[in-house]
């Protein structure tokens, strides 16, 4: 009986131990993943520049664009 | 129905127009009705020139240069404009009205001048900008040469189509630019 006792607590204490191990790697993924993250983002700067200039260069020639046909509109008074 | 409403509505506004021909009285205004029509003018500039601020502060790439000299020409044309709508409710002679209403114009040129000085400028420096970061624009780039101070040198006066004679190159050129470094991007 006393051994079966000793057997339960045993199984008891190794399935809590391992139920902590488990929790313990699920909340320490989360904490590690947002380096990679991170640091996918700020490491290729280099490359990302050339794509911000792209849009910046279409977003200027969209003004330009406006700027235009603002100016082609006929003016209210024609003096 | 209808379309005997839309008879009718066209019929009342023929007579109207008859009426308001046939009467000589009417055409001619008093002097308080021109000051108020010329008042009425000013503020259109003065609106006009609101905008043209907005235009300059939301251009990002003017030259500091040419962000001071128009800033400076809205500004005075602004002070102008307002003391000149001060002393048109001060006329009264019908000749001192006709010398504002000239003053108004002439001297100011809003609409045919200024407008363009402030959208051109800042289109052909930000085309300016664009082309310095686009490889085989130096063609667009020579075309764009002084253009922006040649406009800013014109000044305005009583032969308004000599204005939009002196503009349309500037324009033409504004226009062709953003054309090519269209292309110039596709073909990137």
């Amino acid at each position: 009986m006393s051994v079966m006792r000793r057997t339960l607590a045993i199984a008891l204490a190794a399935g809590l131990l391992f139920l902590g191990g488990c929790g313990r790697g699920r909340t320490h993924q989360p904490a590690t993943a947002p380096p990679p993250a991170t640091t996918a983002t700020t490491a290729p700067a280099g490359q990302q520049a050339p794509g911000n200039g792209d849009e910046d260069v279409d977003r200027l020639l969209d003004q330009v664009g406006q700027q235009l046909s603002k100016d082609a509109q006929a003016p209210e008074d024609e003096d | 129905m209808h379309r005997i409403v839309k008879t009718l509505l066209a019929s009342a506004v023929a007579a109207g127009a008859t009426l308001a021909l046939a009467a000589p009285a009417a055409a001619a205004p008093t002097l308080d009705q021109a000051k108020q029509a010329i008042a009425a003018r000013i503020d259109k500039r003065l609106d006009a020139l609101k905008q043209l601020d907005g235009t300059i502060a939301g251009a990002g790439k003017l030259t500091a240069a040419h962000k001071d000299t128009l800033t400076k020409l809205v500004a005075d044309q602004r002070g102008g404009l307002t003391a000149l709508k001060t002393k048109v409710q001060g006329e009264t002679t019908a000749a001192g009205v006709k010398a504002d209403a000239q003053s108004m114009v002439y001297d100011y040129r809003v609409f045919i001048l200024t407008g363009p000085k402030v959208r051109l400028t800042a289109a052909i420096d930000t085309e300016l900008a664009v082309a310095g970061r686009t490889p085989g624009s130096d063609a667009v780039q020579k075309s764009l040469a002084g253009k922006a101070d040649a406009l800013l040198a014109i000044r305005p006066g009583p032969d308004g189509d000599a204005i939009k004679a002196a503009v349309a190159p500037v324009r033409e050129a504004a226009k062709t630019a953003h054309k090519d470094l269209k292309a110039l991007r596709k073909h990137q």
